[in-house]
């Protein structure tokens, strides 16, 4: 008879930290760094996060993959109110960390994703290479590791976007949707 | 035409966040039944502001942030704005300094025409292709990570000339690469060429004519697969290309397949002008210089330029109004993919919807270089 | 070459890039005529419209069109100075590239261009305030407050 002893929360981190599925969230230069990522060379397979969904309803993590700008921003705090908990994110690049480069002069820049929802990891660089992204989502399962079902208070707390923030973004969201399919075809 | 009632016709929403929009572009789509009636391309999820962010910096400080235009040839964008900035100068670079931009740019052309090879496969289903395109591609993004530091973001050209000597060692590597890749090229037409599933989804599907072309302003790869031979480096060569032999492929077919193959036989070109610049380069790898004196912070040129460059995707101008300070005075990018966005609502009419995704797929459009 | 465009309009100014492009600066309200005789006319063929673009300078907008004829590989460009609040007529009868270039100018500068057939913003969130390319922008927007504090 085999016998294996354990707790619930090892086994259960264990199992999801090792099958993160992305989401393909891929505005700009990072996005083809994480198509790198995937491909011959550097197969990120080997650490359970090939399986990239397009929808956010199947995915865990959001790899927040290029720069952030105000039309953009809508939209990516919808993609993340729609995905399942339990949902975890990469900032990746520098653009998506800080505003990077556009920092500052650019009008039409979000300076850093964390202004809209909250950020697991940050990944800076620009671009970063496939291997930093893989190390990223070791970093991730790690973190993901040391969590405990009796903690979901803390997990929740610091997964939740600003509130009244997120109300002025409904309003805008929802302003251009509804001009966008008014205007006519 | 039939008379379609309102109430038969569906709007759907594609994008910005789709994975086969090649980035964020968002198409809503009017539709009766399974056929396309009107595509409504909205763009602008990654304007970026790139053309006021020039205003505000010296010429330098502008340097890196051009190859963000396209991120996929960024070469091609620092070559058209130093290209620019020399114009206004006076400035020549040396012939090694030529040799040295055309080599890395032919080898850029590559890398995209390969990216694109593996995504507009994957957007028709095929997922090996894919695979296939990077293994090569990532041996050369491996070169130039080793000649410039950067596997995307090169920022490697400088005022007349490249910031770093191409040594024995890289020229060797590149000749083994090119030697070695036109098994590769092989392969993929092996692969797909044959296929009937690709062929039934691209062959007569998407057709440019030649005024469409002429009256959208359609360059490059997807202008030549309409019959019209027209490349920037053959009309009015820059760097050497008039020194070098190779052939511009025009097809009449005007489809997504022809689109197809014109690329992989530019490929196939690139090639050939990388063999020719190495030859050159070998037998002068001895010279030294490879940039301008000139200190680039304080440059102050003046007047107005339009400086060309044959991206891969089709005709990238760099447009400077300078007006004798540090800083530019407006600086405006005419981008290839701004222009192919616009076709895709003629293009896709009447067909059905998932052929809305090989077409656009086969037009080559990158979404940076139309938000700028 | 351009000697039949000269006789054939009114041509307020010359000037010219580098590489000897030539540019013509004509009466805004000429533009239609001008552009669709460099167009047709056999001599010319100016088939393909690479841009427009446009330049805030001396207080008024420079609206710039770059044409370019395969036939005889030249390129020129027609120029249209006009005031902050004059209109242009937009061009995309002639040239149908030209309604995102017309729309990307009246979204990053605010130049209207009668009789488009969609005139809105493109590139930017339509209630964006501002037109960021003028010189006399100040960055206003109120989606910038995002960029305030941290989370």
């Amino acid at each position: 008879m085999h016998i294996i002893l354990s707790t619930i929360d090892n086994i259960y981190n264990w199992a999801r930290s090792n099958s993160l599925w992305p989401l393909t969230f891929a505005t700009s230069c990072c996005g083809i760094e994480m198509m790198s990522a995937t491909a011959s060379n550097f197969d990120i397979a080997r650490f359970g996060s090939e399986v990239f969904r397009a929808s956010p309803r199947q995915a865990d993590l959001l790899i927040i993959a290029g720069t952030i700008t105000h039309k953009m921003a809508p939209i990516l705090l919808r993609l993340y109110e729609q995905m399942a908990e339990p949902k975890y994110v990469i900032a990746m690049g520098a653009c998506s960390c800080s505003g990077g480069m556009f920092k500052n002069d650019s009008y039409s820049v979000v300076y850093g994703a964390d202004k809209i929802i909250p950020v697991d990891i940050y990944l800076p660089m620009c671009p970063p290479k496939p291997e930093a992204l893989i190390d990223a989502i070791k970093k991730l399962q790690h973190k993901i590791k040391q969590e405990s079902l009796i903690n979901r208070d803390a997990y929740i707390r610091s997964h939740k976007t600003n509130l009244q923030q997120k109300d002025d973004l409904d309003i805008l969201t929802l302003k251009e949707d509804i001009q966008i399919f008014k205007m006519g075809l | 035409m039939e008379v379609i009632s309102q109430d038969r016709i569906l709007d759907i929403n594609i994008g910005p966040q789709h994975p086969s929009t090649h980035g964020v572009l968002r198409m809503v789509v009017s539709l009766c039944g399974e056929t396309i009636i009107n595509i409504n391309p909205i763009i602008g999820y990654l304007h970026r502001g790139l053309e006021k962010m020039a205003e505000n910096r010296t010429y330098l400080q502008y340097l890196p942030i051009v190859d963000r235009i396209d991120y996929l040839s960024g070469f091609f964008c620092s070559y058209a704005y130093l290209n620019g900035i020399e114009k206004l100068l006076n400035i020549t670079p040396s012939e090694k300094a030529k040799y040295i931009r055309t080599i890395t740019m032919e080898m850029n052309r590559i890398t995209s025409h390969l990216l694109w090879l593996g995504c507009f496969l994957m957007d028709l289903g095929a997922s090996s292709p894919f695979f296939y395109a990077f293994i090569e591609r990532e041996k050369i993004i491996d070169i130039l990570e080793d000649l410039t530091g950067s596997r995307m973001m090169y920022n490697y050209y400088t005022l007349g000339g490249v910031k770093r000597d191409i040594d024995i060692d890289i020229l060797n590597r590149i000749k083994e690469f090119s030697d070695h890749f036109e098994t590769a090229l092989k392969e993929y037409e092996d692969l797909i060429e044959g296929n009937p599933i690709f062929l039934s989804r691209t062959k007569n599907i998407g057709l440019i004519n030649k005024e469409t072309a002429n009256q959208y302003s359609i360059t490059g790869a997807n202008l030549r697969a309409s019959g019209i031979k027209k490349d920037l480096r053959k009309d009015s060569p820059y760097l050497i290309y008039n020194n070098i032999d190779f052939e511009v492929p025009v097809l009449n077919n005007e489809d997504s397949f022809s689109r197809f193959v014109i690329r992989i036989k530019e490929m196939r070109e690139s090639k050939k002008i990388i063999l020719q610049c190495y030859n050159w380069l070998i037998n002068h790898i001895k010279d030294e210089e490879i940039k301008s004196n000139i200190n680039f912070m304080h440059i102050k040129p003046e007047g107005k330029v339009i400086s060309e460059v044959e991206s891969p995707r089709g005709l990238l101008q760099c447009i400077i109004h300078a007006d004798g300070t540090k800083k530019p005075y407006r600086i405006k990018w005419r981008t290839p993919s701004f222009y192919s966005v616009q076709l895709i609502n003629n293009l896709a009419k009447n067909y059905k919807l998932p052929d809305l995704m090989s077409i656009f797929g086969s037009l080559d459009v990158i979404m940076p270089e139309v938000d700028r | 070459m351009f000697e039949n465009l000269k006789n054939k309009f009114e041509i307020l100014r010359e000037s010219e890039y580098q590489q000897d492009i030539h540019s013509f600066y004509i009466k805004k309200e000429d533009i239609l005529n001008v552009l669709s005789y460099l167009k047709n006319s056999p001599s010319y063929l100016f088939e393909r419209l690479d841009c427009i673009y446009t330049v805030d300078i001396n207080n008024s907008f420079e609206v710039i069109y770059v044409l370019q004829s395969d036939k005889y590989n030249t390129k020129c460009t027609i120029n249209c100075n006009i005031s902050y609040e004059e209109e242009m007529p937009s061009v995309t009868s002639i040239y149908s590239s030209a309604n995102f270039d017309e729309r990307e100018i009246f979204d990053l500068f605010g130049v209207k261009f009668n009789n488009h057939p969609n005139l809105k913003r493109i590139l930017l969130p339509e209630s964006f305030e501002g037109h960021p390319l003028r010189k006399s922008y100040k960055m206003q927007d109120e989606r910038l407050r995002w960029n305030n504090g941290s989370n």
